[in-house]
């Protein structure tokens, strides 16, 4: 099939009745935009939103597992059996803080502070984790437990996300653990942190999970009742709903205005169609194929949505500070307009209207038989 | 058979109607030899439309056999059939030109769908498909309205437009229903001494539906339809 000059012909009518070509491009370009907006606002909420929430109540399913005691087990022995029962459950390796008892610190400033839980970061295997040692603390304090002093550059003061995550407390360089040990004789807890990213409550599930893969032990170590228990610790189901409410009132939005520009196209479209029965019959009559019909009908809102979409994309680069600005003010969120992502969504999108405003019109156009709109019946 | 350019064969034609089943053609047999021009004459609803219809593979016959040159084009599939029509040009009476493209522009439309009746459909360049429309365009003696829009231009004139489209495609076979039925007396004789010339400049047989004696009595043969039997031939 010759395309080209299908496209030629396309181009000719387009040509031909400019008013209605470019008042339904400015139609596809105002839709295509306020498409383009909406879906990055859409994104940038499921994201940024998301984002911001849960640096403030927490990653969604987020669980702490707490183990009284080691049960016998070393450090590495207990994570690895913990890891094992959270697999099903963790959408990245958890992370074990532990918590070493309260001890009351020697030297100022901290003695005012009263007794400190003192915390180590390990990673999922209870190898020690890396911190920003030194961050977040006066520049000249001290820290002494049983006569010895701990520099800052060992310690770190937890953001308030991260105590509500791994526990009220101060971390410590694991390096200086023995110290810690050696102020109290008190038992070790250990807090796994385990992340489902799954806004449903998988709390008892986790629970049977670890307490079965731990019995065994706790049994053996003499212990009974419970030596683990299993909290959530991150909160706002409801913002976290009310965000994912206005995702989809974006992705409505965002999807209605294509689909009524779809709707705009195909009414268009079907009124060509019409207006143009005797031009199809009339090319069927000189031997085009129902295909060569349809290409031409499909080319015509091709053109159509090509420039429509084309000023789409003027028109977002033009528009990009004010909805940034908007964007900023209102959700605190960074957009950006012109982006893969964005431009993947308008070619969806593009295809969607596409298919609403050609598809049936194409179909119509290679039903007339030509003799019925080429001359009256005799 | 080859000098043979068109043939039906028993060709008869039955439409389901809303008051019944009505016969258009009846076991038609007629052969049209190749460089003639043949004018069918008949009263309304005698089937003379129906038979060009068929003969521009426009419509199927219910049974006998449509043949052009040795081909029976009435087995061919849809697709075949469409491909086919390219050999058959075809002039209507109403002139069905699209205004906002040129004379030129409107005989080249089969170059715009790729539709050619020359072996192989291979490509011609716009260019040379312009340059073949002007060209019929000037021996048909309108060559000088090639960039003009049909809105520019009398009857007679847009019905010669139609004319040199229906030869675009270098059809074996010029049907024309009624090409003189819009035009005044002197257009029409005008316009059908054109169409009765194509067998010698274009070498193609000219098949031609008319309810005008004059213009009947330009062809080489009469063909007289009476409700749907071909019943003389002069």
């Amino acid at each position: 099939m010759r395309k080209s000059g299908l496209l030629l012909l396309a181009l000719k009518f387009s040509w031909a009745h400019r008013a209605k070509f470019v008042l339904l491009s400015l139609l596809v370009a105002v839709g295509m935009t306020v498409f383009l907006v909406v879906t990055e606002l859409s994104r940038v909420s499921s994201t940024g939103l998301d984002d911001a929430i849960a640096a403030d109540v927490g990653e969604a399913g987020t669980y702490a597992i707490e183990v009284y005691g080691d049960l016998g087990l070393s450090i590495d022995e207990l994570a690895g059996e913990v890891d094992a029962a959270l697999q099903p459950f963790a959408s990245r390796p958890p992370l074990l803080v532990e918590v070493l008892p309260l001890v009351q610190p020697e030297c100022p400033p901290y003695r005012e502070l009263g007794p400190q839980r003192i915390l180590i970061l390990r990673d999922h295997q209870g190898d020690p984790a890396q911190l920003p040692f030194g961050e977040n603390l006066p520049a000249e304090s001290e820290f002494c437990l049983d006569g010895q002093e701990i520099p800052a550059t060992a310690l770190y003061l937890p953001t308030p996300a991260q105590q509500r995550e791994f526990g009220v407390g101060l971390f410590i360089d694991s390096r200086y653990r023995s110290i810690v040990r050696l102020s109290t004789t008190d038992p070790t807890m250990f807090r796994f942190v385990v992340v489902t990213q799954r806004q449903t409550d998988d709390r008892d599930a986790i629970q049977q999970a670890v307490t079965e893969r731990l019995h065994d032990h706790a049994a053996r170590h003499g212990v009974a009742g419970d030596y683990a228990l299993v909290l959530r610790v991150d909160t706002g189901d409801s913002i976290r709903r009310a965000s994912e409410g206005i995702r989809v009132v974006y992705l409505v939005i965002g999807w209605g205005v294509i689909i009524l520009g779809g709707l705009g196209l195909l009414v268009a479209e079907l009124i060509v169609v019409r207006d143009r029965t005797w031009f199809f019959g009339l090319a069927r009559a000189l031997g085009a194929g129902g295909r060569h019909v349809a290409t031409l009908v499909i080319l015509d809102v091709l053109l159509t949505l090509v420039v429509g979409t084309g000023l789409a994309l003027v028109l977002a680069a033009v528009s990009e500070p004010t909805v940034r600005s908007f964007a900023a003010s209102a959700f605190g969120v960074e957009v950006q307009l012109l982006q893969p992502s964005s431009l993947s969504q308008l070619v969806i999108g593009g295809l969607v209207v596409l298919g609403l405003a050609a598809g049936y019109p194409a179909i119509k156009a290679t039903r007339p038989d030509p003799l019925d709109v080429l001359e009256p019946s005799s | 058979m080859t000098d043979i350019t068109a043939m039906l064969d028993a060709a008869t034609v039955r439409y389901s109607t809303a008051h019944g089943s009505v016969t258009a053609l009846r076991e038609v047999t007629v052969s049209f030899p190749a460089g003639s021009a043949s004018a069918i004459v008949g009263r309304s609803g005698s089937g003379k439309s129906t038979l060009i219809s068929v003969l521009s593979l426009l419509r199927r016959p219910t049974s006998g056999r449509v043949l052009l040159r040795d081909v029976v084009v009435s087995e061919l599939s849809e697709r075949e059939l469409a491909r086919a029509r390219a050999s058959v040009g075809i002039v209507f009476q109403s002139f069905h030109l699209e205004p906002s493209l040129t004379a030129a522009e409107n005989v080249m439309l089969p170059w715009y769908f790729g539709i050619s009746a020359e072996a192989g459909r291979r490509r011609m360049s716009r260019r040379t498909a312009y340059r073949r429309a002007v060209d019929i365009l000037e021996r048909l003696g309108i060559g000088a309205l090639a960039g003009r829009r049909p809105n520019a231009m009398s009857g007679g004139q847009r019905q010669r437009v139609a004319i040199a489209r229906a030869l675009f495609t270098n059809p074996i076979l010029f049907v024309a229903d009624e090409p003189t039925g819009n035009l005044d007396e002197e257009t029409a004789n005008d316009v059908a001494a054109t169409i009765f010339g194509l067998p010698a400049t274009f070498g193609t047989t000219v098949v031609v539906v008319t309810h005008d004696a004059e213009v009947a009595a330009m062809a080489d043969t009469r063909l007289e339809l009476v409700r749907g039997e071909l019943v003389r031939t002069s």
